[in-house]
């Protein structure tokens, strides 16, 4: 029998012979997935069938291989070392005699033991088999099938004939896209360049260079809402810029087309929004009874891409009647910044240095201006600082409510003093709210003379209302159909009757007032002002004899040509039928082909979606879907959302459908005659 | 005479009479059993073999015939019986010489959740300046908490949808704003999107009819005296492509301002399908008569609107007692709003109440003769025109093209707007006019596809000024129907060519079941089929008249006889 020397070195050269087999199988298989997957790729497959096949065919193949393979014997391991190594046959021989036994002499058989261990000592397994190069070699091709599978259908030429709607590289298309956005200096955004972009978001003013890489002989930007834009040939390719202003739909074409290879690019633009400016605090209109004082401002500002500068501004009004001057002045402002966008100012405003006397107001806003040069300032809400002893009269630092309905409000700002004077006295011991009533002599000369202030400012107020009756025609339609109400006495229903009960009320709460009785002229001035609201409510407008633009211009009487007169037509405010409206049909039906053949839904088409109203954000949400849509499931639910985005344009373009139905019955009118007639003769 | 002769001469005399009876064919009347032949009428989208299987069982020795429905029609001929196996997505029509008995046995839907169809309603013409609205009624089972999409398609175009969120189980509305994509007839199918365990998704589909066109609807709005009330209603009007406003308003006595042709006459009012007055209390008695021959006589709509209570002439037009009403602020009034409202103290079953407060109606359309006159109470609703998105314009525009429809001089009405190709639509044409004894001529033309225009018959009807006629859909194409008046006005309408279903399922089973109870049928469903079939026995024996001698077996006895009597004459030496 060999020694178990020799067999063991056999052995583990007949191992090796089996793992190299293994290695060479999953080579094999891995090439044939790769093929498979390469073929399955053109062929238009989806990622998960594309890799279904490849593994099942590699699989295959390894399987295939390994069975083949795999009776690798001692005898061969044997041959094989003897390849490698001429021993004169002994190995085989040894390994011969231990697979099929046989009678041997045994000084022969010991003889040719000790020749082949002598020999064996001499042989390298590693060398007989080197296994390096296989597992180099499958590493490599396990990683190109594994690229291959990985890689989409995109990057690999299609099959010539093959259906699909994608877009396509073509030598006459458009290869590459290059889209550098350089937005304006004031922005202080950084410029950015994209490759292949569906879509970009843009500052207002940004400029827009395409850089279109084609092996055709132009390419033009068809740009929705203005001229085509001409590429011009330079050293990277096509290229041509435009500042983009508003948003809108760029179809990119090669010349020569025919409309394949086209790029679409939305063009999103973001306008510069002006700056928002408010003052927190105070926050409210002031009334102070001295000229001195001091007054803290908060600012708050921030605007969407920076501040330029933030200010308080305020115009002191001196005077009174025809003698009124204005002087305009800054109050100095302690800004934080805490980033470019939101800034934050106080101010101690020191009031004593203003020269305010008596009656004075001060009107103070906060201005604030954004980087770009363009922009408008934008200023706060403005608040009022009246100065001076009637505005004190019942208590330094009250704040005037928000003025929405200047005579409404006048007089609920009477109601509003008339409260605070009875709560002045409250705390008296004859102060109390039932008393009020009482002779209001035991109140001291004080408490009448502000009864007496009250009353002339509600007499300020009824004299307010009382002009408005005969103030300027704002809407001469209105003042035309209310007319004939007055002229036919039907007052009671009419606007001016509660404004004539309102002047009513206030006449009676005067004389209160100047009686010293707050308590009953506040009841009075409640009433004043709920006339007044609903006189308002009614929105009535108020007749003068002869409103300011009717007057007849007596300088221009026969200086005009009757040839040119011509009757007056009114401005139709309605809806017309959208100018585009044929276009947009058009493309519904190009759409509507595109879902049924799965033919034509391209860039081109995404581009005419886009087109219809760049500002539309729904239909450019469509295209970009078009646009980009790999494969045909997704093209399908683009075309489908685009179908939906269209026919909702056009709807809101549309005049509104009729949505009241009536029941129409031919027979019901002589049925109802009929009726009535019997139920007249009845009678 | 031999024995032989005597045999040879009977042989003859035999051959000879059957060849006499064969020259004669005599005819027998004799009783026969007559085959029962039973036609299933497969009127299903669904599997149906189960429920044929046990019409096969339930009638043993019955000649089963199964056909399917061809040209909407029953596939049934006299003498035949009919049993109908349907499921509601075929429809089809009983052949008016059918006289046996048709059952019907139904194919039930299987349980699960399931939203159906029952009705979608858009109206018959379609302006294509303007989108329209689809009425869809929809009824759900196990629905709650899912959400149903509708879609409105033209061809393979999506032109318009919604979307309705099941709060409940049980039948909803929805209505889906939709935009025209051409002129002429189109067919809108109506969908509802089918979910994923829907029981049955035959019925989730219709197919609706409409014809779209550029036509304006003429108007006149006639103003005794100057009047916001009726003014703001023209403005409204103007502002719309749809209408041709023509308006004229009286300043004094002999004074009137307005566009040219408009002059209150009986050629005027025949032009117009709807008139809007106002400045009522101005109306002389001259005008109030002719607009009460334009309402009663001539079919025309006429929408009055009060400024005040309505006094003078013009009470005439109106019936019921009107109140005025003055309130602080504005109500709601239907879908104006107003403060200062005409109240009608009851109204009549006749009466479509628009708006109203306080349960007394303040916008009433009234039918009176072959009119309708419409009266808005709703006095200074044009002071809050604004208000509601525009909610005054919307609501006058829809109004009056509502009442235009019907107040029209010359009028088609279709059977339906949409049916089968190959199909026969009967229409009729009416003419109206404010001269009733003038008789003028009608015409009618047909134009399908592409085609050539073809003269339809018009047959007049009972009534002056009414004819009908039918048109052939042929080739599969939509028609358009064009009438004409000699010297008067001319109208059209088109029918749609359906591919899918027009009735919804539920519609159409109630049409088989009506067949069924009035040919006598039996009515049931797979487990009740034995019982439905029941009433439809074998028909028994019938006399049948027979021909005897043209049975080719007489050939053997006249050969037999021949052939004896030549071996006996050979036999005796003869020749």
């Amino acid at each position: 029998m060999p020694d178990a020397t020799i067999l063991d070195r056999v052995e583990r050269v007949r191992f090796r012979m089996w793992v190299r087999n293994i290695l060479r199988s999953v080579t094999a298989g891995a090439a044939t997935a790769g093929g498979v997957g390469m073929i399955a790729t053109i062929a238009g497959l989806s990622t998960a069938p594309r890799w279904i096949v490849a593994i099942v065919a590699g699989r295959l193949m390894a399987f295939l291989l390994t069975r083949s393979t795999w009776g690798a014997t001692t005898t061969m391991a044997a041959a094989l070392i003897e390849r490698e190594a001429p021993l004169d046959n002994l190995v085989v021989t040894a390994a011969e005699l231990q697979a099929r036994p046989r009678p041997v002499r045994s000084d022969i058989r010991d003889e040719i033991v000790k020749q082949a261990e002598a020999r064996l000592s001499l042989v390298d397994a590693t060398r007989v088999v080197p296994l390096g190069q296989p597992i180099v070699v499958m590493s490599a091709v396990l990683a190109g099938a594994f690229a291959v599978l990985t890689i989409g259908p995109e990057s690999v030429p299609r099959m010539p004939g093959a259906i699909s709607g994608a877009v396509e590289a073509s030598t006459r298309g458009i290869d590459r896209l290059a889209v550098h956005v350089t937005p304006p200096a004031y922005s202080g955004r950084p410029a950015e360049s994209l490759a292949n972009p569906v879509q970009i978001i843009v500052v207002s003013g940004s400029r827009v260079r395409l850089v279109a890489t084609t092996a055709a002989e132009g390419v033009v930007a068809e740009i929705a809402g203005q001229a085509p834009l001409t590429l011009t040939r330079d050293a990277e390719g096509f290229s041509g810029e435009w500042v983009a202003q508003r948003s809108t739909a760029v179809a990119i074409r090669p010349a020569g087309g025919d409309g394949r290879g086209v790029k679409f690019l939305s063009v999103m633009v973001v306008a510069d929004a002006p700056p928002v400016v408010r003052m927190p605090q105070p926050g409210t209109d002031l009334a102070i009874s001295g000229t001195r004082g001091r007054i803290t401002i908060g600012v708050e500002a921030q605007d969407d891409l920076g501040l330029a500068s933030l200010s308080v501004r305020f115009t002191k009004a001196s005077g009174g009647g025809e003698s009124v001057t204005f002087t305009e002045g800054e109050v100095p402002l302690a800004i934080t910044r805490n980033d470019g966008r939101h800034w934050r100012g106080r101010a101690e405003w020191v009031l004593d240095g203003l020269d305010l006397s008596d009656g004075d107001v001060l009107v103070y806003r906060a201005i604030a201006r954004d980087r770009n040069p363009n922009g408008t300032p934008v200023q706060s809400e403005q608040y009022l600082v009246e100065v001076g002893r009637l505005a004190g009269a019942v208590g330094a630092g009250f704040a005037l409510p928000a003025e929405e309905k200047k005579f409404a409000i006048s007089q609920q700002m009477v109601i509003y003093k008339t409260e605070q004077l009875i709560a002045s006295v409250k705390g008296k011991p004859s102060g109390s709210l039932g008393e009020m009533s009482l002779p209001s002599r035991s109140l001291g000369e004080g408490w009448m003379e502000q009864n007496q202030d009250l009353a002339i400012e509600q007499r300020m107020v009824r004299s307010e209302v009382v002009f408005l009756s005969g103030g300027e025609v704002q809407d001469e339609v209105e003042e035309a159909a209310h007319s004939h109400e007055i002229a036919e006495g039907r007052l009671e229903n009419s606007g001016r009757a509660e404004m004539v009960r309102a002047l009513n009320f206030m006449s009676r709460a005067e004389t209160e007032l100047n009686g010293g009785r707050a308590v009953e002229a506040l009841v009075l001035e409640r009433e004043a002002l709920k006339a007044l609201e609903r006189a308002f409510d009614r929105r009535r407008y108020f007749l003068r004899t002869l409103p300011e633009r009717s007057r007849i211009d007596t300088a221009r009487r026969l200086t005009g040509n009757r040839s040119e007169a011509r009757p007056w037509v009114r401005d139709r405010g309605g809806f017309e039928a959208p100018s585009n409206l044929t276009g947009t049909r058009e493309l519904m039906h190009e759409l509507a082909a595109a879902s049924t053949v799965a033919m034509g839904a391209d860039a081109a088409m995404a581009a005419k979606i886009a087109a219809i109203d760049p500002a539309d954000a729904s239909l450019q949400k469509a295209a970009v879907a078009l646009a980009t849509a790999a494969d045909e499931r997704t093209r399908r639910e683009a075309l489908w959302a685009a179908m939906q985005a269209v026919t909702a344009h056009a709807i809101k373009g549309l005049g509104s459908a009729g949505d009241l139905r009536l029941q129409i019955d031919p027979l019901a009118g002589r049925l109802a005659d009929e009726m009535e007639r019997s139920r007249k003769g009845s009678r | 005479m031999s024995r032989d002769a005597l045999v040879r001469l009977a042989l003859r005399t035999v051959a000879a009479a059957i060849a006499v009876a064969a020259i004669a064919d005599p005819v027998l009347t004799v009783p026969r059993p007559v085959p029962h032949r039973v036609v299933v009428a497969r009127l299903a989208s669904a599997n149906v073999d189960v429920e044929e299987a046990a019409i096969r069982s339930a009638l043993p020795g019955a000649d089963i015939i199964v056909r399917t429905a061809s040209h909407g029609r029953l596939p049934c001929a006299p003498g035949e019986s009919c049993v109908m196996v349907a499921d509601g997505s075929v429809a089809a029509a009983l052949p008016d010489d059918l006289d046996g008995p048709v059952s019907l046995i139904r194919v039930g839907t299987p349980p699960g959740p399931n939203v159906a169809i029952r009705s979608a309603l858009a109206s018959p013409a379609q302006s294509a300046a303007a989108s329209g609205l689809v009425h869809v009624a929809l009824t759900g089972t196990g629905m709650v908490g899912r959400r149903t999409e509708i879609h409105v398609t033209d061809g393979a175009a999506t032109v318009g949808s919604a979307v309705h969120e099941w709060a409940a189980d049980g039948e909803a509305a929805i209505e889906v704003a939709w935009w025209p994509l051409g002129d002429g007839p189109r067919a809108l199918r109506v969908a509802a999107l089918p979910f994923d365990g829907e029981a049955s998704a035959i019925d989730n589909a219709i197919e609706v009819g409409v014809t779209v066109n550029r036509v304006r609807t003429r108007v006149l709005v006639f103003e005794a005296r100057p009047s916001w009330a009726s003014a703001f209603v023209r403005r409204a009007l103007e502002d719309d492509p749809r209408f041709q406003v023509e308006h004229r308003v009286g300043l004094a006595p002999s004074l009137a301002a307005g566009t040219s042709g408009t002059r209150l006459t009986a050629s005027t009012l025949d032009a117009v399908p709807v008139v809007v007055a106002g400045g009522l209390d101005a109306l002389g008695a001259g005008e109030v008569a002719l607009f009460e021959r334009f309402v009663r006589e001539r079919g025309g709509a006429l929408v009055l609107v009060p400024d005040r209570e309505i006094s003078g002439a013009a009470a005439r037009l109106v019936s019921g007692q009107w109140t005025e009403h003055l309130e602080a602020s504005p109500s709601a009034v239907g879908r104006l709003r107003a403060s200062e409202t005409l109240r009608l103290a009851r109204a009549t079953p006749f009466d479509t109440v628009l708006g109203a407060i306080a349960d007394r109606p303040v916008i009433v359309v009234s039918p009176a003769g072959r009119g309708r006159v419409a009266v808005s109470g709703a006095l200074d609703a044009w002071r809050h025109r604004d208000a509601d998105g525009g909610a005054f314009d919307r609501f006058w525009r829809s109004m009056v093209l509502e009442l235009a429809s019907a107040g029209e001089a010359l009028q088609i009405d279709l059977r339906q707007q949409i049916a089968a190709a190959g199909a026969h639509v009967p229409f009729t044409v009416r003419h109206r006019q404010m001269e009733t004894a003038l008789p003028r001529a009608v015409t009618a033309t047909a134009t399908c596809g592409a085609g050539a225009a073809e003269p339809i018959r018009l047959w007049p009807q009972g009534s002056p000024g009414v004819f009908s006629g039918t048109v052939p859909m042929a080739g599969g194409e939509p028609c358009e129907i064009r009438v004409a008046v000699d010297d008067g006005p001319v109208a059209s309408s088109g029918i749609a060519v359906s591919t899918g279903a027009i009735d919804s399922v539920s519609a159409v089973m109630r049409e088989l079941e009506r067949i069924a109870e009035q040919s006598g049928g039996g009515i049931g469903d797979r487990a009740t089929l034995a019982e439905a079939l029941a009433g439809m026995q074998a028909p028994g024996e019938a006399p049948t008249p027979s021909h005897p001698m043209r049975s080719p077996w007489w050939m053997s006895p006249f050969v037999a006889c021949l052939g004896v009597e030549w071996w006996l004459r050979r036999r005796s030496g003869l020749r």
